[in-house]
């Protein structure tokens, strides 16, 4: 949002280290936008970083880029349509290389590969050229896998999932933001030559995975993953009533999903239905789920009674959540409570009575609530490489098969 | 098949009635409070308790409202009477699993006065600087003037020029922002303030994120506990409200000169307290609050899904209001390397402060916040002190 003129600009950026941007003042990093309808000015930024779930709002001062002109002609003249001197032949002769070599054991050495090839082959200065030639490569040697074998292309899609999580850890967020489209297309491509329910699931959840929840229900409707996904990015930005009907779907879907239930019923709690609300926050507290879920549907279960003036209940239900929870949060709140009712003794001891060094790896249910579903990203990650290790001699017999005839001749 | 149940159902009956005859098998006596015997603040009410079946529960009732359970001996619990001087009726009742029951009741007694004195003292403690930002020594008190919102001189009943001890809580943000340099320097920071301490000050140290990572008590002979601090590794988000609570319940216990020193960025984006609810239990005690703030004030909000970025703004204007209303004050800290020389600051100026004793010399007894002002009369000077009390 331009603060000067209020008016919203929605881009997306990729920011990539080490390279310059004045961030109210200091030198943090660099922005490309890739909308240049942009005017210059100042702008708020919300960064959703890895380091701290909460996206934090930065202010940006954003100037002039390359002229897009000088930089046709720049592109234009370039020598070579990858970088580092490398042929196309030579890198679709090594991407079918990686594919041929994938095995269950070796999948994230091959991502690793596949990130060093494509690291090698593009470059910043020309890179619409060198990302369309690498994509086109990619394409090619993929729609040749598909019209061999069309379960091949799952291995293959599975290892750029997994490529995604490499430039991930290596931070490169312009590769990541560049290889994410690419994929999307190639999974429109997967789905064209398989046409079964079971593909279709999988091609949505390779889409979630990738932060294309939006497509990935276009595809399955009741993708778990998307579903929790966008109910979260509606809850973020305030869309409460969005953000409940995605979590009733997903709940609809699978009525065990503890984690989509509490969010449904915070949802309720915020359309202002109570009592909606109480029903599931209490079927989450006595269910088996993960103890933070639990911990705040009491937490929340306590507000009720409290800002319906029945602190006495608010107290007793956060007496009874202590008997097997010891999220920090309920001592807190409970001590609140018996403060507000002018039971100061029993505050201090509820206090005394709180455990203070916590597991090392055991945040507070309120900061869990705010990070990214990542059990539930490794669950699809997890369902996918199962349908994934079926097809792995698919894949191997389909590289073989459509190798070029120098490769082929050769083996 | 009905036939059996029936007669199952009859022979139930039967026992019961036969069990319900022997319900003296349960007795209850009061042991403490004695009949007559005043009753105030934290006091244990004990039973004596016996019964030929097993008990279900021993309940506990001050003034006609359920304040306590038992299940097992000791039948005892503490309960705070307050500072009322009224007569107060306490009742136990305890039941044993097949329905048996007794109760025991007393009526504690008040003192007998001709006229009852108010006797709340407030504390404020006052902050004196020259144009220099120097603090101004030698005041007496009658070199201070404290009034109420309406004008009403208040008399100063105690005074005391900085020998009071000290009770501190070091509230210290070791969220993820905080890992490695940044937390070092923190520590560093928390030996400068231990540095300026006497021995009989009591200073607990916090390592806080979303959660309460450690908390330990510093003794003058155990200043070395703070080394084990260094062990936590900072990660996690920022719940300050949620941990400022905490610790102003911490030292409502304790004696002397009560703080609390905050370092932190300050946002909060993860506390299940809104800091009104804060502001209302730190009007209502008498420490005060440093905010030694760490972020960069250029910089914007965090938003979460529990606060909305102009939500996390209204949480951190609220706080620095909680600061200003305690007699505290915000220090910015622009880099890590200033941290050490802000906690020797607040050390400083806490031990040079003034601590004034009021009694209000109207009273409202209706939980409002009453603003008050401090003068002292002498040209040129700067005062600081809290901004009022809660007349309750």
């Amino acid at each position: 949002m331009n603060p000067d003129t209020g008016r919203e600009v929605p881009v997306e950026i990729a920011l990539e280290r080490e390279q310059p941007l004045e961030v109210a003042g200091q030198m943090v990093g660099a922005a490309l936008l890739s909308s240049p309808s942009v005017p210059e000015g100042r702008y708020w930024l919300e960064v959703d970083g890895n380091a701290s779930p909460n996206p934090r709002r930065i202010l940006v001062e954003l100037v002039g880029g390359e002229d897009p002109a000088t930089a046709a002609v720049e592109e234009a003249e370039a020598e070579t349509d990858l970088a580092g001197d490398l042929e196309p032949e030579e890198v679709e002769r090594r991407y079918r290389d990686i594919l041929e070599k994938l095995r269950p054991d070796t999948m994230p050495a091959s991502a690793r590969a596949l990130a060093d090839l494509e690291i090698a082959a593009t470059s910043r200065q020309n890179a619409d050229r060198q990302m369309k030639t690498l994509s086109k490569i990619e394409e090619n040697v993929l729609q040749d896998l598909g019209r061999s074998s069309p379960g091949a292309l799952l291995p293959a899609l599975y290892l750029h999932v997994l490529l995604d999580g490499e430039y991930m850890r290596r931070g490169d967020a312009w590769r990541m933001g560049h290889h994410r489209f690419r994929l999307e297309s190639f999974v429109g491509f997967y789905l064209r030559r398989t046409r079964s329910q079971g593909a279709r699931s999988l091609a949505a959840k390779i889409l979630a995975l990738m932060g294309r929840p939006q497509e990935a229900l276009e595809i399955a409707p009741r993708e778990e993953l998307a579903l929790l996904q966008l109910g979260m990015a509606a809850e973020r930005q305030g869309r409460h009533h969005q953000a409940r009907d995605y979590f009733r779907r997903l709940v609809e879907t699978r009525p065990s999903h503890d984690h989509g239930r509490l969010r449904l019923a915070i949802a309720l709690r915020r359309t202002g239905d109570p009592a909606g609300a109480r029903t599931h926050f209490s079927r989450v507290a006595r269910g088996t789920g993960p103890g933070w879920t639990r911990s705040l549907a009491y937490q929340e279960l306590a507000e009720l009674e409290f800002e319906a003036r029945r602190s006495q209940a608010a107290v007793t239900l956060l007496r009874q959540a202590l008997e097997g929870l010891d999220d920090q949060a309920l001592y807190l709140q409970l001590a609140y409570y018996l403060d507000q009712r002018g039971e100061r003794s029993e505050a201090f001891a509820v206090l005394n009575a709180m455990p203070v060094e916590p597991r090392a790896d055991e945040a507070a249910s309120r900061y869990r609530y705010n990070l990214k579903p990542e059990a539930e990203k490794a669950a699809a990650l997890g369902a996918l490489e199962s349908a994934v290790t079926t097809h792995l001699p698919d894949l191997r017999v389909a590289v073989s098969a459509t190798a070029p005839d120098d490769a082929r001749g050769s083996r | 098949m009905g036939e059996r149940h029936s007669r199952s159902a009859m022979l139930l009956l039967l026992w019961l009635t036969v069990t319900g005859a022997a319900m003296a098998g349960v007795t209850v006596e009061l042991e403490s409070p004695r009949p007559d015997e005043p009753a105030y603040g934290l006091t244990e009410i004990r039973a004596e308790v016996a019964s030929d079946d097993p008990l279900d529960v021993v309940q506990f009732f001050v003034d006609g409202e359920l304040v306590g359970l038992a299940e097992k001996p000791p039948f005892s619990i503490r309960h705070d009477f307050g500072q009322a001087n009224v007569e107060h009726h306490v009742r136990v009742v305890a039941k044993d699993i097949l329905g048996g029951r007794d109760e025991a009741s007393v009526a504690t007694g008040f003192y007998a006065v001709d006229e009852e004195a108010a006797v709340a003292l407030f504390q404020l403690f006052v902050n004196v600087t020259d144009r220099s930002g120097r603090g101004v020594e030698d005041l007496g008190p009658s070199d201070f003037k404290v009034a109420d919102d309406e004008g009403n001189r208040q008399e100063i009943v105690g005074f005391d020029a900085g020998n009071l001890p000290l009770s501190a809580v070091l509230l210290v943000d070791a969220s993820e922002s905080m890992k490695g340099e940044a937390l070092d320097a923190a520590l560093a920071g928390v030996q400068s303030f231990l540095g300026g301490c006497e021995p009989e000050d009591e200073v607990l140290v916090g390592l806080f994120s979303d959660r309460l990572h450690r908390l330990v008590t510093v003794t003058d002979q155990d200043r070395g506990v703070v080394n084990t601090l260094s062990e936590v590794v900072a990660d996690g988000g920022t719940a300050v409200n949620d941990h400022l609570y905490y610790a102003l319940n911490r030292l409502d216990l304790r004696l002397g000169r009560r703080v609390v020193i905050l370092l932190s960025d300050g946002s909060d984006v993860t506390s299940l307290l809104d800091m009104e609810q804060v502001l209302w239990r730190a009007r209502r005690s008498q420490a005060i609050t440093y905010w030694l703030r760490l972020d960069d004030p250029k910089s914007g909000a965090f938003a979460s899904s529990w606060r909305s970025f102009e939500e996390t703004e209204r949480q951190l204007s609220l706080l620095e209001q909680m600061v200003q209303d305690s007699g505290g004050r915000i220090l910015r800290v622009g880099s890590i390397d200033r941290i050490d020389d802000a906690f020797a600051r607040v050390i400083r100026e806490l031990k040079a402060a003034y601590v004034l004793g009021f009694q209000p010399s109207v009273r409202y007894h209706d939980g409002r916040w009453r603003p008050v002002t401090v003068k002292v009369d002498v040209p040129g000077v700067r005062v600081r002190a809290r901004a009022g009390f809660v007349d309750e």
